[in-house]
């Protein structure tokens, strides 16, 4: 029953928070989620082998639509978190272009944002880690429970996607 | 003896290619060979289990610092070859910003470059894939003949990574 709330939600989230930055962000997220999306199709397409995902809707072998499309959302609310941590950081108004700065924060919004999104996904049974392929060490981060590996590849992650969410975002629009 | 050669050649190739580009195009590309070893960074990190690597010296489990590196290589040669596509297909002297035929060519500098790298990393036995794991249709690319899902995979690359390479080539050059 939860796995099946979590399948509508991952379709319902997305027009969910586009309204939600329209209306108390008077923000319009759409190239944002475009952006995100793509980066989430690349991702998932690469790297199938090493997870399991249990909807019953999928479009790749077992990825279902909804998880590209839960990359959106996450690349929306991590991309406006690091903005603001940069103006609260460092003082601005404004991005400064190719300021390296925003790397920090990037870094930063990846594991507040990240990481309690793949914990959801977790318990709530959305996916399952193929252990025995990664071969992830067995250190866990604090709080979180979970292998310090994916806190890692988040960060990588957040070094390179912000960027293409950033520049495209207003153009998809 | 052959590997051998490609694991020297893996260090070699960034300021071979670096100079290349500096003499033959009058063009720094150091910027463009850090973000792309930025990106071949992250790339080799969360595909790790997927392939295996045979080079002597190693970073991370088998993955060998001159692999990272061969990305920088590949981005700054892709990212070229796409400038240059892009210029002669749409008529233009410099890429317009924001302008969204940049993935047409990205995506056609794709083959173009990383098949090529790829096939040589194959043949000369410096990494071979995980087939059971990756479970490809077994559908392979005329001429090349590779995975297709290695083109599709190459493609999806080529939409998100050449971005950032654009963006912060004069970044990373202190410029």
């Amino acid at each position: 029953m939860l796995l099946k709330i979590m399948e509508i939600w991952s379709y319902v989230q997305l027009p969910l928070c586009w309204l939600l930055f329209k209306r108390f962000a008077r923000r319009n997220v759409l190239g944002e989620m475009i952006a995100g999306t793509i980066i989430g199709i690349f991702w998932e397409y690469s790297t199938e082998a090493l997870w399991n995902y249990n909807f019953s809707f999928n479009i790749f072998k077992d990825i279902p639509p909804g998880v590209p499309l839960g990359w959106g959302v996450m690349f929306t609310l991590a991309v406006f978190l690091s903005e603001k941590l940069y103006f609260l950081f460092f003082s601005q108004t404004q991005g400064k272009p190719r300021d390296k700065r925003i790397f920090i924060t990037d870094l930063i919004s990846a594991v507040i944002i990240g990481l309690p999104f793949e914990k959801l996904g977790l318990i709530t049974g959305v996916w399952t880690y193929n252990y025995e392929i990664l071969n992830w060490s067995p250190s866990r981060i604090p709080v979180f429970d979970m292998p310090y590996e994916v806190m890692i590849g988040y960060s990588l992650l957040m070094l390179i996607a912000p960027t293409f969410v950033r520049y495209w975002q207003s153009s998809f629009e | 003896m052959l590997l051998k050669f490609m694991e020297v050649w893996s260090y070699l190739q960034a300021p071979v290619v670096a100079y290349l580009f500096w003499k033959l195009a009058k063009r720094n590309v150091i910027g463009d060979l850090i973000a792309g070893t930025i990106i071949g960074a992250y790339i080799e990190f969360a595909t790790e289990p997927l392939w295996d690597y045979h080079f002597i010296i190693t970073a991370y489990k088998d993955i060998p610092p001159g692999i990272v590196l061969g990305w920088g290589i590949m981005f700054t040669t892709a990212v070229f070859v796409s400038e240059k596509l892009y210029m002669l297909l749409f008529k233009q002297k410099q890429i317009l910003p924001y302008d969204k035929r940049i993935f047409i060519t990205d995506v056609i500098a794709a083959p173009m470059v990383g098949l090529p790298l790829e096939k040589i990393g194959l043949w000369t036995g410096v990494w071979d894939y995980h087939y059971e794991l990756l479970n490809w249709s077994g559908i392979t690319i005329p001429v090349f003949g590779m995975p297709l899902e290695a083109l599709v995979g190459y493609g999806l690359l080529m939409m998100v990574a050449p971005t950032f390479v654009r963006y912060w080539q004069k970044g990373f050059e202190g410029r």
